[in-house]
């Protein structure tokens, strides 16, 4: 065991204490974890306890306000959100401390997703970007809780329009034209851009693994029309699609995340039908189909799972791209349309005043740029950890 | 060899007439015509009716479909409904202009990808290597049309370097045919840069991975056991075997240049292409609207067409039959 080659160390099991439960530092979670060698887990934990315990005490106002009756429907969310984590950190890490001392001492085997998911966990890159993600997805959740001004509702406009950034007026990154508060605008601008994403994207990879393993499971003209329509699709310049549809039926939230999704899943059923051509062949399909398993229940219970991690990977990737675009499409005023604020429309506004205010355009930039680098970051990570031909 | 180009021919024919089929649906099915702009309620009904006469928009839509299919095809797409003169003469200039943008871009972003993806993958892991990974996820995950902005702050309106916006200066008209040169090439500087940067960044990551792939192989090997200089190994026998995906990447490209051309034109003011289309969606000017998309189409098609009997070409390895 001692000469095993560094890179193979994460196939052994760990040494952790598993000794009885005893100790205050069991109370807090993660600390225990932490302290027994479960590193990874124990800092998730205490940043779950720690975080939501923060701002109950620093911004109890806002927390809080949901019982005082005026709050929100996404501040309750936002409330809610923290609760969940508050007390998820207790149940967790009893959990996980009881899992640690009643181990069973038989050997299980390491699945495929084992390999790849402690794979992820090694790359320091990954975890980073994981985080990032996190952190991202609770900001555009928590937004009615931390931003610190209204995004929405111009003051008086005249004393505090085009403020430039500063840690004294309380305009962290600056006013825009209308006398906004640019940080809330950007933190609210979050929730677009990540549900956008994340929705169309998932529409995408409905439509695709759809047609995709359509194609490939049935073959013959079935697989020939399907494939050329999306020989069709990936012809289109996907932005003039984009323009022509949403300039028609007029820039709504709901088409603009239907045309996205409905543009983007040409990429996944070309993946999945590879994927199904070679699946199809294998021993298990066959021995499904010798026992009269319906169709359907193949398609769905037998090839799609086992095509899920490619599609993962290349839907993380996805996800960046339809960021951008959907930014794009704000950007030329046929995306989410003022006073909603969004990342795209923001830098749109701040587009007149280039020069004297610098900032409106600049700080968006930079939130779609983290975005969407660390979407790519961890799309890459993924494939690293789960394509078994990168592995050796 | 010549059957497969024939084939290849064969099937994208009907696929340019099946996108501008869909082209041409899409936009007639949407809601709105050209005399929705005239919201004015005293507007006259009869004037509406004579005005969709005149476009000839009352006939059902079978009938306009072929009327329109016949003129385009024939190089007629009609006359602009904003503008009242043929869409030709709007867009003539304009589908030049997108495609020295574009060629340009495409050039720059190839050249520059290719070259840097094959000095990173000899220098794996150096920190020239990282410094261009790095460099090329943040170029990549870029919204264009902040950078160009960014780019316009930087040099145009600090600086003072070059030209916001636009093809040409105003005292174009009055220069030297030199300066004239001159002034259009500061002209399209950035718009280029702007538009080539993402492709450029996916090219090199592209052929990082193809060069090193190629690396590991047994030729590569062999050439060195055999005492071929390192320098030679990888300039002919790694470099000219990776190089050859890169055929695909100009055929992968083209769509993406092609909608990446609207958001350049319209930061950079650049009067081509993209920018007629979003004038056009604007003024709900079907005629341009279609035309602009069934060129972009036909563009990416023939694009794709050409990558495909290109890289028969050059690889003979592929055998089609």
């Amino acid at each position: 065991m001692t000469d095993m080659p560094q890179e193979h160390k994460h196939l052994l099991p760990r040494e952790i204490d598993d000794s009885p439960i005893k100790g205050w530092e069991n109370w807090i979670p993660g600390l225990g974890l932490y302290k027994r060698g479960l590193t990874g887990r124990g800092k998730i934990l205490l940043a779950m306890f720690i975080i939501p315990l923060l701002m109950f005490i620093l911004l109890s106002g806002k927390t809080f306000q949901v019982f005082t009756g005026n709050g929100s429907f996404s501040h309750w969310i936002g409330s809610g959100y923290l609760f969940l984590l508050f007390i998820g950190s207790f149940l967790l890490n009893i959990r996980f401390l009881r899992n640690l001392v009643e181990q069973d001492s038989e050997e299980k085997g390491v699945s495929e997703w084992e390999i790849g998911w402690r794979r992820f966990q090694q790359n320091r890159r990954a975890t980073i970007g994981i985080t990032i993600l996190v952190i991202l997805y609770s900001i555009a959740i928590l937004a009615p809780i931390i931003s610190p001004h209204d995004p929405i509702s111009q003051k008086n406009v005249l004393q505090v329009r085009f403020m430039a950034p500063s840690f004294d007026s309380g305009y962290l990154l600056g006013t825009d034209g209308f006398g906004r508060d640019l940080l809330s605008r950007i933190i609210y601008g979050s929730r677009i851009s990540l549900f956008i994403g994340f929705i169309s994207v998932i529409l995408s990879v409905s439509i695709g693994s759809l047609i995709g393993v359509t194609a490939g499971y049935f073959g013959g003209w079935i697989d020939g029309a399907l494939m050329r329509l999306v020989d069709l699709m990936l012809g289109f310049p996907r932005f003039f699609l984009l323009l022509i549809v949403i300039a028609f039926v007029g820039p709504s939230i709901f088409w603009i995340i239907a045309v996205l999704g409905l543009t983007g899943w040409m990429g996944i059923a070309r993946l999945v039908r590879g994927q199904v051509l070679s699946l199809k062949e294998q021993e298990f399909i066959l021995a499904s189909r010798a026992l009269g398993v319906h169709t359907f229940k193949i398609l769905f219970k037998h090839l799609i799972p086992n095509t899920m991690a490619p599609i993962i990977v290349y839907s993380t990737l996805l996800i960046g791209n339809v960021i951008l675009l959907e930014a794009g499409l704000s950007f030329l005023g046929l995306g989410v349309q003022p006073p909603t604020p969004s990342w795209g429309n923001i830098i749109n506004l701040g587009r007149y005043n280039l020069l004297d205010a610098w900032w409106i355009s600049t700080f968006p930039g930079f939130a779609i740029v983290i975005t969407v680098v660390t979407f790519n970051i961890v799309g890459d990570a993924l494939r690293d950890a789960f394509d078994p031909r990168l592995r050796d | 060899m010549f059957s497969y180009i024939l084939r290849r021919i064969g099937v994208t024919i009907p696929l340019i007439f099946l996108g501008l089929t869909l082209t041409f649906f899409i936009i007639r099915l949407a809601p709105g015509d050209p005399t929705t702009k005239y919201i004015n309620p005293d507007f006259d009904p009869e004037v509406k009716a004579l005005m969709l006469k005149k476009f000839g928009l009352d006939k059902p839509l079978h009938v306009q479909y072929w009327r329109w299919i016949t003129q385009f095809v024939q190089g007629d797409f009609g006359v602009s409904f904003d503008r009242s003169q043929p869409v030709v003469d709007v867009i003539k200039y304009a589908v030049g202009n997108t495609m020295i943008l574009a060629a340009l871009a495409l050039l720059v972003s190839l050249l520059t990808g290719v070259i840097l993806g094959i000095l990173s993958a000899i220098k794996q892991y150096s920190r020239f290597d990282n410094a261009m990974t790095i460099s090329s996820l943040f170029f990549y995950s870029m919204p264009s049309f902040w950078l160009g902005l960014m780019l316009i702050l930087i040099f145009a309106l600090l600086l003072h370097w070059l030209p916001a916006g636009g093809m040409v200066s105003i005292n174009y008209d009055y220069l030297s045919s030199a300066g004239q040169f001159w002034d259009r090439v500061v002209h399209i500087i950035l718009p280029v840069f702007v538009l080539g940067i993402a492709s450029a960044a996916s090219t090199m990551r592209y052929m990082r991975g193809s060069m090193l792939e190629i690396i590991r192989q047994d030729f590569i090997r062999t050439a060195r056991a055999k005492g071929v200089s390192e320098r030679w190994v990888m300039l002919k026998h790694a470099t000219r075997n990776a190089i050859l995906p890169v055929v695909t990447l100009f055929g992968l490209s083209i769509p993406f240049l092609v909608s990446g051309s609207v958001i350049t034109e319209i930061v950079f003011a650049w009067p081509g292409m993209g920018r007629a289309t979003i004038n056009a969606i604007f003024a709900r000017d079907y005629p341009v609207v279609i035309a602009t998309t069934a060129i972009a189409f036909t563009m990416v098609m023939i694009g794709n067409l050409v990558a495909d009997i290109l890289y028969a070409v050059v690889d003979p390895r592929v055998k089609y039959d």
